[in-house]
């Protein structure tokens, strides 16, 4: 019987967890991840989830620790926040590579130095290179959807690739929303029990990941890379399952928000999506043309569909949360790939970068509304004033 | 700084390449070769090797290209075409990679006892020019080691290299941390110049050798995933023979007491056992060794309490004749 | 939470003759020859048994072993990063708990052996080691020390002893001995700190018996245990391959090695020898103690008599008169 809960972003990741059967979990503690471990801590001690909870000495320790279970044919589960997320750098490539779709949450907290609770992008974004699957949810239900479809698509012998189900500390992670929990049954038709081709069994034996050549590692880079191509088609297909198994109308890689007759738009991602939305509801009603396009999957990076949604406007702004000094436009990174995207398209709209809650502060109405206003002037003009703005920093326009 | 030598065709690099093994000094000689080609003889000059991990039996090539002085020289890609081969250990000679690309013209020199003529040498170009030194047993003698001989082997077949500037680079190299060493390369150097014999009619292919490139075993759609292995203990189809240096155990059953001990310090599992016969004193009994995996340690001779076991110098075909055979249904 | 019960009792073996004949670590594998650690390799495989799972960090029984798309295991094997060894084979042996419970795997819970070099083991492994030990997971951890970080070109770990020549402590005017620091001691690093290790035992290539029977004995215990195994390396040490097995007595003869089990508290000493070589006659035939002065060498044999006393063991080494200085 489904039901309804409040619950918050990491809650809702361990009843996903739950329902998912995890067989392997693997704790350390940082802010604000912490939430989900403490969740899934009192379900094992509980009895209500049959489940090996193993405490971590680390967070690279963490990956190592889930890498041997989910090679040993466990569905295993991880997360970190922030700087944790950075130690563990060395195993996200061997895991990837070694193909091996274990599940590890990440709640987004900014980079040392110094401490800051808040929540960026930025340590996700710095491993999109290592070959998983990522995105982002901007609300509890959603994290809890994202949790149990990157089982699936992860899980798939088409894919066999690790998932980072990110979503941001604090505003997902912490802040409660309204969560519908289907049944197991429900969970069980959509995703099946982890089966993973050559698991480390004495019955069958097999070895993992020996030296070779550079010749064979072309081999191997290429072999990933087309694993990658054909994501999204699974993605596809399991999203397409979810809505029809759990009754929902979701969108697989990105969702358009009053896009119709809009002429300028914001891009984003994550918590801060759902302030957008209130600001496009309020700029609506005073007659400006604005939609909202909210992505996804950052892994793959669904360049067809972006560019599609886009080239609909005459501006785009696009709204990130992360860091990338010294990148080209001296921005975040959400640019370089929309750019990238829209590259081909012969009617570009014009593209401009807004760095927005960093450090974790919360983006006001105020702040879309001074984004909104930068974007139709830019339509008026025909062209942006600058590539970047970090917003509440810049002088009058 | 000498007179610039000249090279044999002005037009293009003049190109060497060694094949060895580790721990017999290649990458060393291709060093002191190209420092001595850039330092000494108004040359341009590049070097460099390709090998895996830094161990003793790990194929090891080394490259040279050599231009005139005016010619930068802008590639570091390996040497396909050489003008020249060094194969610094004979068993490599099996390997047809090992003669990849040798240009129709070009000059092989490998290291082998006298009379020493494999078959496999038919494979190289009728045309080219096949020299023969027994580097080992000059290194030997002179307490050097083999990549000072055939260094003076290749001046020796090159005249345009100046080898008096050859030596003084080998015994550069040497003075600061072995100057004891210096008077030995020495004189292996110059029984290397001397001492090599160049044989007619080796060679029985037409024109210029075809490049040997490795290619991936598997392409990317039939790569087992994630890069494993699902043919667990495949290591035996390695042919580690090459890796020898010179000696290996040789098995004498009468003098056997079949009490096992060579087989728990041997690293490498070569020795072939057999169900005793049926009543007999032992249980277990020693055929022999497998010599596709032995690399020559040694240790069983070390430990053999009855002698069964003793050390001989390798020659040419008597690992084949004494081998027996650890996976007869594997491997032919 | 039923914990998985070890029933397997792997015995121990008396004589030569009783020594296991089936291989688990076949021929072909790239390593130098005369390799210690492959020896060992291979007397613990056997030991071991067909239902084991290895876990190979990055070093020398990685990278020489598994190359080039073959290997010479034939059960199980998984590289790990050398930072992890310990950590993942705790997840692996988490997952089999669960999945027997569950009954997705049926049979025993398999022998799980971390064989990670000295590196791996008490330097940027020594987190992972030590998080296993006292996460009491059902592991074995060998530690296959040959004294160096010796894959990459022999650099120095915290187990080369001092005074060796490593790249990265090569002797010089300004620093003669080359290595000016003594080493850890992997065994007594996890005796005594982690409640749940019952079992901690240190062997030699030198006695394949025993060290086949130290290895069933941690088999058979239930939870962590820890094997320290001498195996000198002749390319690392400079020494000629045939000695390999004779240079691993001496280290036990000259108390350079001690070789002991620690099993619930109680010590117990094997081949003790009754009168102590002194270290001189170890090190003369390595090449990497070839610049140490009579000076540095009295340092070393201070270094191995303080160990002793440790272990209370009564030293009687013949102190020959000092040599003239080199």
């Amino acid at each position: 019987m489904a039901r309804e809960m409040m619950l918050s972003g990491c809650a809702a990741a361990a009843q996903a967890a739950k329902l998912a059967q995890v067989e392997v979990i693997c704790s350390y503690p940082i802010r604000p991840y912490s939430a989900i471990m403490m969740e899934l801590a009192k379900m094992v001690a509980n009895g209500e989830l049959d489940a090996e909870f193993v405490h971590g000495e680390g967070e690279h320790a963490q990956l190592s620790v889930v890498l041997g279970a989910a090679a040993a044919g466990a569905r295993a589960l991880t997360g970190s926040s922030g700087v944790g997320v950075t130690y563990a750098f060395e195993t996200y490539s061997p895991i990837a590579g070694g193909r091996i779709p274990l599940q590890m949450m990440i709640a987004d907290r900014a980079l040392d130095p110094p401490g800051d609770f808040g929540s960026e992008h930025t340590d996700a974004m710095s491993c999109r290179d290592q070959g998983w699957l990522m995105g982002w949810a901007e609300t509890p239900q959603e994290m809890f959807d994202n949790c149990l479809i990157n089982y699936r698509v992860g899980e798939d012998h088409r894919v066999l690739l690790p998932q980072f189900v990110c979503q941001d500390g604090y505003f997902v992670s912490h802040i409660p929303g309204k969560v519908t929990l289907p049944d197991q049954s429900q969970v069980d038709e959509f995703l099946p029990p982890y089966d993973l081709p050559h698991p480390l069994d004495p019955k069958r034996p097999v070895s993992h990941g020996p030296q070779i050549r550079p010749d064979q590692g072309t081999v191997m880079d290429m072999q990933r890379a087309q694993a990658m191509l054909d994501v999204p088609a699974v993605i596809k297909e399991a999203i397409d399952d979810y809505n029809r198994i759990f009754g929902r109308n979701i969108s697989p890689f990105i969702e358009e928000y009053m896009t119709d007759d809009a002429e300028i738009a914001f891009f984003i991602m994550g918590a801060h999506t759902m302030t957008a939305r209130h600001a496009v509801n309020h700029l609506r009603s005073q007659g400006v043309k604005i939609g909202l396009v909210k992505l996804r999957f950052v892994r793959p990076w669904p360049t067809q569909e972006v560019a599609e949604a886009l080239s609909k406007f005459k501006a785009v702004g696009v709204v990130e949360t992360s860091t990338s000094y010294g990148g080209a436009m001296r921005g975040g990174n959400l640019l370089h790939e929309v750019r990238a995207s829209l590259y081909e398209v012969a009617q570009r709209p014009l593209t401009t970068s807004f760095m927005a809650g960093l450090g974790g502060e919360m983006v006001p109405l105020k702040d879309f509304y001074y984004m909104a206003d930068i974007l139709s002037k830019a339509v008026k003009d025909g062209k942006t004033k600058k590539t970047v703005y970090w917003v509440g920093f810049e002088a009058e326009d | 700084m000498n007179q610039a030598v000249s090279l044999p065709d002005a037009d293009r690099f003049f190109e060497i390449r060694f094949e060895s093994i580790g721990g017999l000094g290649a990458h060393a000689a291709g060093q002191v070769l190209a420092s001595a080609a850039v330092l000494r003889m108004g040359l341009n000059g590049a070097h460099f090797s390709s090998y895996g991990s830094e161990k003793k039996g790990s194929l090891v090539r080394s490259y040279l290209r050599l231009g005139l002085a005016d010619r930068p020289i802008r590639t570091s890609a390996p040497v396909e075409t050489p003008d020249a081969i060094v194969v610094f250990h004979a068993a490599l000679l099996r390997n047809p990679a090992t003669f990849g690309g040798l240009r129709a013209g070009g000059t092989l020199i490998y290291n082998a006892p006298k009379a020493s003529v494999p078959e496999e040498l038919a494979a190289l170009p009728s045309p080219a020019r096949v020299i023969r030194v027994d580097a080992l047993a000059i290194a030997t003698k002179e307490q050097s080691r083999p990549n000072a001989v055939l260094l003076g082997t290749l001046c020796g077949a090159f005249p345009f290299l100046d080898s008096a500037q050859v030596l003084d680079a080998l015994s550069e190299e040497f003075a600061g941390r072995h100057p004891e060493a210096v008077a030995a390369n020495e004189s292996a150097f110059r029984r290397g110049a001397a001492e090599f014999e160049t044989l007619a009619g080796v060679g029985r292919a037409e024109g210029d050798l075809p490049i040997a490139r490795t290619e991936p075993a598997w392409g990317y759609e039939t790569q087992p995933i994630g890069g494993i292995i699902p043919e667990p203990g495949n290591t035996v189809w390695n042919d580690l023979s090459a890796s020898r240096t010179g000696s290996l155990p040789v098995f004498n059953r009468e003098r056997c007491i079949h009490c096992g001990l060579c087989d728990l310090v041997c690293p490498d599992f070569c020795l072939a056992w057999e169900r005793g016969e049926e009543g007999g004193r032992f249980e277990r009994e020693l055929m022999g060794v497998d010599y596709r995996y032995c690399k020559g340690c040694l240790r069983c001779v070390e430990s053999c309490p009855a002698s069964a076991m003793t050390k001989k110098a390798e020659t040419p075909g008597l690992a084949d004749r004494l081998c027996v055979p650890l996976f007869p249904d594997l491997i032919a | 939470m039923a914990v998985a019960v070890r029933t397997q009792n792997l015995p121990p073996i008396k004589l030569i003759r009783n020594v296991p004949k089936e291989e688990y670590y076949v021929p072909g594998h790239r390593t130098c020859a005369g390799c210690g650690p492959a020896l060992q390799y291979k007397l613990v495989a056997k030991a071991a048994g067909p239902n084991t799972i290895f876990l190979g960090p990055t070093g020398c029984m990685y990278v020489a072993n598994a190359s080039y798309l073959c290997t010479p295991y034939t059960v199980p094997w998984m590289h790990t990063q050398i930072t992890n060894g310990g950590a993942v084979a705790s997840g692996i042996e988490a997952a089999y708990k669960v999945l027997l419970r569950k009954g997705k795997r049926t049979g025993e819970l398999p022998n799980i052996i971390v064989m990670a070099g000295d590196g791996g083991t008490v330097d940027i492994g020594l987190q992972a080691m030590s998080a296993m030990m006292y996460r009491a997971h059902d592991v074995l951890f060998i530690c296959y020390d040959n004294e160096a970080y010796t894959n990459t070109g022999i650099q120095t770990s915290p187990t080369t002893p001092y005074g060796a020549n490593t790249t990265f402590t090569p002797p010089g005017s300004a620093i003669p001995e080359g290595k000016t620091l003594f080493p850890k001691d992997p065994p007594q690093l996890v005796i005594g700190g982690h409640p749940a290790v019952k079992y901690v035992a240190t062997a030699s290539i030198a006695y394949p018996v025993d060290l086949i029977n130290k290895v069933r004995k941690a088999l058979n215990v239930q939870g962590p245990t820890f094997l320290h195994i001498h195996c000198p390396c002749p390319k690392g040490w400079k020494f000629d391959e045939a000695k390999t097995v004779e240079i691993a007595r001496l280290a036990i003869e000259t108390g350079m090695w001690n070789m002991y089990e620690w099993e619930d508290g109680v010590y117990r000493y094997q081949f003790r020898p009754k009168k102590y070589k002194h270290v001189r006659e170890y090190m003369k035939l390595q090449g990497r103690f070839a610049h140490l002065t009579e000076a540095h060498i009295a340092k070393q044999q201070a270094f191995v008599d303080a160990k002793l006393k440790v272990h209370g063991i009564p030293v009687e080494v013949p102190v020959p008169a000092p040599r003239t200085q080199q």
